[in-house]
């Protein structure tokens, strides 16, 4: 199920940058795609155990392996960063030409070279 | 003109104190419990968003202040600096905690690495998503 | 002269994040003077550390260092060998040809620096870095001060080529993690020099005689 999931979001994300017109499309495919290597990385962590990995009790039972959740949390952070900057300039663009779909604004620059 | 209504208007007012409240749980259970700085920070700026998105903008303006965003972010930023440093200092590595005596950093020290993290996470966040909202909705607003 | 291995590593990346922090300083003070001074800065410290680390590199000895004091499985290492070494050195040479290119071009502001610094100090971390995690997160940061110094030029085009290096720097990153992933799953490390100890034994295993 989880499998499906994840390739699931994958293709969409993938999709929605490759087909997608507008900036704020691709933006959004570019987070999808994102989630679904998260979700990737989290659910394979997830398959020795299901405790929390944290020492407090003495004997704990099989705890999820804490490494893909801490690389996942630096991905995360990498990817917001990717995305403000990803808004930024889309905001920059729609001030400037007025829409956001990538052809109309090719055609504007062109326009205002000539 | 879309104007906001005050369903919308009360409604976010009255929920983003319980939504702060909850990053604050978030940032101080750290130590102890799935959460911690960074996603305590981020339940923050979510808390911060949810009014600039809801309310009438001259609420919006009062609430929120640009000012007291950018000091945060400069506090967090320096005190986890200043923190690590001490570590080298004291112990001879970055993020060393200084007061302790075995190899294990104590919990209240993770505690205020993670109020630093939260702070700067959360003021940062909020400032971002604050100046896009800002920018795209001047001509919403007149 | 000669520097301790922990010093020597530590220069070459705190040479570029000092003169970013500079850039910064005199971003805030709306002071150009600083571009200078900073660009010193890193030319001096990384020559340094190169000229310390030259002896034990010649003679066939990487230089290793533990982040934090923590080792190895625990922590983030950071190695500097032969190959480093001189990809070290062509990055001087040519981030100083641009530096000297952005100031005969166009009088860009303290900020302009601030990134351009950053970008060489990514890049320094790539080129030291032992673990292929923190390879994505410096190629992440590498692309991210890109990003704006290709945008730094404020027309429209330029915003254009931003964004669309962006999306496509970004997504095969992506799939670079990807690789990562599988990687991890096969050999269930991430620092570099085990993965292909594993991977060797792993292979050796599967093949048949």
């Amino acid at each position: 199920m989880a499998k499906i999931l994840i390739v699931g979001l994958f293709c969409i994300g993938l999709w929605g940058i490759l087909a997608g017109r507008s900036l704020i499309r691709k933006i959004i495919g570019l987070t999808i795609f994102n989630s679904s290597l998260v979700v990737l990385f989290i659910i394979s962590g997830r398959l020795d155990g299901t405790a929390a990995p944290l020492l407090t009790i003495p004997g704990e039972p099989l705890f999820v392996d804490p490494l893909p959740q801490a690389l996942m949390l630096t991905a995360i952070v990498v990817g917001l960063s990717v995305t403000a900057v990803a808004l930024i300039l889309a905001v920059k663009l729609y001030r400037s030409c007025g829409t956001l779909d990538v052809r109309e604004i090719e055609d504007c620059i062109h326009e205002s070279e000539h | 003109m879309r104007t906001k209504t005050d369903m919308l208007d009360v409604t976010s007012r009255k929920l983003a104190p319980y939504v702060l409240l909850f990053g604050c749980y978030l940032i101080s259970y750290g130590h102890l419990s799935p959460g911690g700085g960074f996603q305590g920070g981020v339940v923050l700026a979510s808390g911060l968003i949810l009014p600039a998105l809801g309310c009438r903008p001259q609420r919006r303006e009062d609430l929120l202040s640009n000012y007291a965003l950018n000091i945060g972010e400069a506090l967090g930023f320096v005190a986890f600096f200043l923190i690590g440093v001490a570590g080298i200092a004291t112990a001879g590595y970055f993020l060393a905690d200084p007061f302790s005596q075995s190899d294990s950093p104590h919990a209240w020290f993770i505690f205020i690495l993670n109020l630093a993290i939260g702070l700067k996470v959360g003021a940062g966040i909020g400032l971002l998503s604050l100046l896009l909202i800002r920018e795209s909705l001047e001509d919403e607003d007149g | 002269m000669s520097l301790s291995t922990d010093l020597t590593v530590l220069l070459l990346l705190l040479a570029p994040l000092s003169a970013a922090v500079l850039s910064l300083l005199g971003k805030l003070f709306s002071s150009r003077g600083v571009i200078t001074p900073a660009f010193i800065l890193w030319l001096v410290g990384s020559i340094w550390a190169l000229v310390a680390a030259a002896p034990s590199i010649f003679s066939g000895v990487a230089l290793e260092y533990s982040v934090g004091g923590w080792l190895e499985p625990y922590g983030i290492g950071l190695r500097v060998n032969g190959l480093t070494w001189i990809a070290t050195l062509t990055d001087i040479v040519i981030a100083s040809a641009a530096w000297l290119c952005t100031r005969r071009y166009r009088r860009f502001d303290p900020l302009f620096y601030f990134f351009f610094f950053l970008a060489l100090f990514s890049l320094q971390g790539l080129l030291c870095t032992k673990d292929i995690f923190n390879l994505f997160v410096w190629f992440e940061v590498l692309s991210l001060s890109s990003f704006i110094l290709v945008a730094y030029d404020g027309s429209l085009n330029a915003k254009l080529a931003a964004f669309n290096y962006l999306i496509i720097s970004s997504m095969s990153i992506l799939f670079f993690l990807l690789g990562v992933w599988i990687l991890y799953q096969l050999s269930g490390v991430l620092a570099l020099d085990q993965m292909t100890f594993r991977l060797d034994a792993l292979r050796a295993r599967s093949t048949p005689d």
